[in-house]
């Protein structure tokens, strides 16, 4: 069915010990299904003794994560944020982020619509909510994200949050000869303030040499609202309060992070020569385990360039109809450009995107910047 | 479909080189690091420390390139074929059918894998020097009933393997199955130290234990629990497919002690030689072997001439005869011997037979001494390059192709599914059984080759031993040369100067290596003590250090724990980093394999180097979370496999020669304990460092 209609796609950052408390929390105020991907965040963690001597004293800790997402009816919005806000004790820094995206969604199965009724009346506490905030998103070999995780936590950005991904492209176009190709990718997220964002963005293509062919893809999206985990470090602190509550209260004092504001003259002159890709959509399809690659096909042969596929695990509530639907899911994203969109769902849904067999949901939302290694024309 | 067309680029030659290239190399450069270590640690022991030459250096070094390549080639068979093949069953499987299927399943999963991977040759390998009167259930179940072995060992692979799911589909914690496991085998282990004949068949049920999961198996089931674990509702269980592995091991030892319990009243106790063979034990003395002629094979080959008479009632004249008929009866060979070889019988009474035995074979004294000539000196038995290939071609196919078409035909037939990237997974199972073949040829000619002269010459650190390989023939041998030298307390001892390769070597001279009807003196070169002399505590010492950097280097380079380090790796989002897992792991075998040898050195009864590990194990499983039990009890299990078994037990073997114990078991349990220790140590302080983070932003 045809729907075509403005949603909000609603994503937590959660350390893994809280998330399935968060995802009680969110079953019992009625979303009836959401999807979990498993991640890291990445930490700068002081070293002490020897090795601090020695110079290494910075090292980065691996943390796990989980992040959720669900597609939410855009009046339930603030309620749901400051819900979890509350629940997850997300205020304190080192818990969490949550934040929301304006998504279209196109088309889905009838049972993998966007979660709609809330049976809780209980208002929450209503919270100033950061509508200045911004997402870099880097796909790129595996093995690099550290490497660009460094930039968020160096520029006290953000924490990165990574997950694991397999890229789909021209690498299976040529046969049996793509096992050559490694496809494994790590999609490093990062929210931070939208004044610096593309600061952070032109020194991540630096640092990852984004503009080498094959190194990776890296957008902006914009963030709608919500609340932005600010703990990037690990050690002892030996001031009253830590720098990251002084700097979420402030945060809270200011009603926003613009005060945050700050220049990195470190890299001054390389973005404005850079050739941006604008105006682009970053094109969603969650389907079943399994099908996603003869999806992705499809898709490709309509013309999108490439997917990037990740696990992801599907949860629904057990009254729920779209309990049938099975926990093993994937989610793809392709960045096409807006005019593609129509032709890339047809044939997707000629692909049988949305039988009983696939369970799809298609959506997308906008990237307004975007960069990789071009040749000489603009790829799809 | 007419969309296909268009989504094939064509690419050039140059392109696939291009492709390629960088390929394997990033793929061969891996397994050398992996297997460096190794094979440069043993080279290095062998011409540095104990200063021997490696013998057919050709061909080792051949053997260790072919490890190599084919190691590289079955990683990446296992990756693209094999796992995705499991994972996509485990993902199909519990929601398409009903759970008694997937059950089943499991249990078939669990005893075709240990068909397709008889670890038994391996352990018949480490019980090879057992006798039947010092161990006769040990003995039972490593022949006669080596079938049954095998049979309770894949039945308890199919129970675990059954558990595992059921674990996986409610979500059950593992440690309730390992405080359970591990509190009966410890009980029934205790128990067993009170029963002669329980007591060595312990070493081997732990050992079955650690051998069974191979590598074909590991990454197969691994994948199948990590794709359950995937359609398990239930956002973030901490199952994460990880556990068959632990369990796989574990049921094995209780179903092997249980077949020893059942068998026990069947057999004679351990006891003397000339007893075992008395009279009265006849009844049960038989039923260690399938008939009578059987035994009497057995008796002539490993007994002393005493034993043998009296299965003839003490009649010599009867087995004379026997003798005589053996020689005339191709048929009775078979029964005896195995084999209806004539040269069987002669090479054993060359070796093996009393004067009188070998007038019974070669009717005149020339002809013995012609004989004598030409079966002494350990004829070498030369393996021909196409029997090393088929043997081991067959083997990886036997371990693959079985359990991959079973998975075939559930996918096809239960399942009704297509198989995704079929071309893929086919070009990975491919390269799976090249790989696997090409391994285990570079293993034997290589890396075990390398082992055993290794493990044959360790012992020299502390103790002499002698040299077979360099033996010498010195014809035309005068007696008139030999000299006497006195020690300070007066003592004599005899010895002779002799011209080895120009150079003037003083021999002690022993008059059993002396043959003065043809005048030829056998001199075999004898090496050590080098290190603090007799039996010297520093000697000791060497091998000790020895055993552990040999544990620590076979294990980085075993391809199931590749396998599980990658998965892991993936599983926690590069929170639990492979090289940590293996690093653990290895520094584990390592200490195990320490722990083994002293249980050699010194005959220390195994129960009192398991028990102690195993209590502390379940002490620290407790304050663990379920995410680091899961992934250190399996790489306790995945730690014993093809690389570091045969190096294992060639060294344990050897030691075991020089100081005469029974059986050389146990090493491998050792070696597959301490990795949990090591792992769960590891996980404890990561989950400190991450509390710390918790602690700091509440």
């Amino acid at each position: 069915m045809d729907i075509n209609k403005k949603v909000i796609e609603i994503t937590i950052v959660s350390d893994k010990e809280i998330a399935s408390a968060i995802l009680e929390e969110l079953e019992s105020i009625g979303i009836e299904y959401s999807n979990s991907i498993a991640g890291r965040r990445d930490l700068l963690r002081e070293r002490k003794g020897l090795l601090k001597m020695l110079g290494a004293g910075k090292s980065i800790l691996h943390d796990p994560i989980t992040i959720i997402t669900f597609l939410v009816s855009s009046e339930m919005e603030q309620t749901i944020i400051n819900c979890i806000i509350e629940k997850g004790g997300l205020n304190m820094p080192g818990r969490g982020s949550v934040f929301s995206k304006d998504v279209t969604l196109i088309k889905a199965h009838e049972q993998c619509q966007e979660n709609k009724i809330l049976n809780v009346d209980i208002e929450f506490k209503k919270r100033g909510l950061y509508s200045d905030l911004t997402g870099i998103c880097c796909i790129a070999q595996r093995g690099d994200s550290d490497l660009l995780a460094k930039v968020g936590l160096e520029t006290g950005s953000g924490v990165p949050a990574i997950t694991l991904g397999i890229g789909t492209g021209l690498r299976d176009k040529i046969g049996l000869w793509r096992v050559a190709i490694p496809a494994e990718k790590e999609i490093v997220n990062l929210v931070t303030t939208s004044h610096n964002a593309e600061n952070v963005m032109e020194m991540m293509i630096d640092i990852g040499a984004l503009d080498q062919p094959g190194k990776g893809f890296i957008y902006l999206y914009p963030i709608k609202m919500g609340l932005v985990d600010v703990k990037a470090y690990v050690g002892l602190s030996r001031q009253a309060a830590s720098i990251e509550q002084i700097v979420s209260v402030i945060d809270e004092i200011k009603g926003g992070t613009r005060w945050r504001r700050r220049e990195f003259s470190k890299y001054p002159s390389a973005f404005k020569k850079r050739k941006y890709l604008n105006d682009l959509v970053n094109f969603i399809l969650i389907c079943n385990e399994g099908r996603t690659a003869d999806l992705i096909r499809a898709a490709m042969d309509a013309g999108a360039g490439g997917a990037t596929t990740s696990k992801l695990k599907y949860r629904s509530t057990e009254k729920s109809e779209s309990n049938k639907i099975s926990p093993a899911r994937e989610i793809s994203e392709m960045i096409i450009s807006e005019s593609q969109i129509e032709t890339v769902v047809k044939a997707l849904e000629e692909g049988g995107a949305l039988n009983d067999n696939t369970h799809g949901q298609m959506f997308y939302s906008m990237v307004p910047k975007a960069y990789t290694y071009t040749r000489k024309s603009v790829p799809a | 479909m007419a969309t296909k067309q268009k989504s094939i680029v064509n690419i050039s030659v140059n392109q696939k080189i291009g492709l390629l290239v960088p390929y394997i190399k990033k793929r061969i450069i891996a397994q050398i690091k992996s297997v460096a270590l190794i094979v440069i640690y043993l080279i290095c022991f062998q011409t540095i420390v104990l200063n021997i030459a490696i013998s057919e250096a050709a061909i080792v070094a051949t053997g260790i390139a072919v490890v190599v390549l084919g190691l590289a080639l079955f990683i990446e068979g296992l990756f693209l074929g094999l796992m995705p093949l499991g994972e996509i069953i485990g993902i199909k499987l519990p929601r398409k059918t009903i759970l008694p299927i997937t059950l089943t399943f499991a249990f078939i999963l669990g005893i075709g894998a240990t068909f397709a991977e008889p670890a038994i040759g391996i352990l018949k390998a480490a019980g090879t020097s057992v006798k039947a009167w010092d161990a006769p259930l040990l003995f039972v179940f490593l022949n006669k009933y080596s079938n049954y072995l095998v049979y309770s060992v894949g039945v308890g692979v199919g129970i675990a393997v059954l558990f595992g799911m059921l674990r996986f589909l409610y979500g059950w914690s593992l440690k309730p199955f390992i405080y359970i496991l591990v509190g009966i085998l410890s009980a029934f282990s205790l128990w067993s130290l009170f029963q002669p004949n329980m007591k060595f068949l312990t070493g081997l049920a732990w050992d079955c234990g650690a051998v069974t999961t191979g590598p074909v198996t590991v990454p197969l089931v691994l994948a199948l629990g990590i794709g359950i674990c995937r359609i398990v509702s239930g956002g973030t269980s901490q199952s994460s497919g990880l556990g068959v592995v632990t369990l796989a091991s574990l049921f094995p030892i209780l179903a092997v002690l249980s077949l020893g319990a059942f068998y026990l009243d069947r057999v004679p106790q351990p006891m003397e030689e000339t007893k075992f063979f008395a009279k009265e034990n006849q009844s049960k003395r038989l039923n260690l072997f399938n008939n009578k002629n059987e035994m009497i094979g057995y008796a002539l080959q490993n007994a002393q001439p005493i034993s043998q008479i009296a299965l003839f009632d003490g009649n010599h004249e009867k087995m004379i005869e026997f003798i005589g008929k053996l020689k005339k009866d191709p048929g009775l060979r078979k029964s005896v011997f195995g084999k209806e070889d004539i040269e069987l019988l002669k090479n054993w009474a060359v070796q093996k037979g009393t004067e009188s035995q070998r007038l019974a074979v070669f009717y005149k004294p020339n002809a013995i001494k012609e004989a004598v000539k030409n079966y002494s000196g350990g004829k070498k038995i030369i393996t021909s390059p196409v029997d090393v290939l088929l043997r081991n071609g067959k083997a990886a196919v036997q371990a693959i192709i079985p359990l991959t078409i079973f998975f075939f035909l559930v996918l096809f037939l239960v399942l009704r599914e297509k198989l995704p990237k079929p071309d893929e997974i086919i070009l990975g199972i491919i390269l799976a059984v090249v790989g696997m073949g090409l391994f285990s040829i570079g293993i034997e000619l290589g890396l075990s080759k390398l082992g055993n002269s290794v493990g044959t010459n360790v012992p020299s650190s502390f103790t002499k031993i002698h040299l077979i390989n360099e033996r010498q023939t010195i014809i035309n041998f005068n007696e008139e040369i030999v000299l006497t030298a006195t020690k300070p307390n007066g003592e004599k001892e005899k010895f002779f100067y002799a011209n080895i390769k120009n150079e003037y070597v003083p021999i002690p001279f022993d008059q059993s290596s002396y043959d003065p009807s043809n005048k030829e003196y056998i001199h075999t070169p004898t090496k050590g003590p080098l290190f603090g002399g007799e039996k010297g505590m520093l000697g000791f010492w060497v091998v000790l250090l020895f055993a552990f950097i040999m544990g620590y280097g076979a294990t980085l380079a075993e391809p199931a724990l590749n396998a599980l380090g990658l998965k892991v790796e993936e599983l926690t989002v590069g929170t639990f980093k492979k090289s940590l897992l293996i690093q653990a792991v290895a520094s584990g075998v390592g200490l195990g394999m320490l722990l083994g040898v002293v249980k050699i050195i010194w005959n220390v009864p195994l129960v009192y180097l398991l028990i102690p590990p195993y209590l502390l194990l379940l002490i620290i499983t407790k304050i663990s979370t379920e995410e680091f039990v899961n992934i250190a009890w399996d790489s306790a299990g995945v730690t014993t496999g093809p690389i570091t078994v045969p190096l294992v037990l060639a060294i344990g073997l050897g030691i075991g020669k020089q100081v005469n114990v029974v059986e050389g078991f146990g090493i491998l349990s050792m070696a597959s304990v301490c990795p949990i220790l090591a792992v769960l140590t590891v996980g404890l302080y990561v989950n400190k460092r991450r509390k710390a983070i918790r602690q700091e932003s509440a």
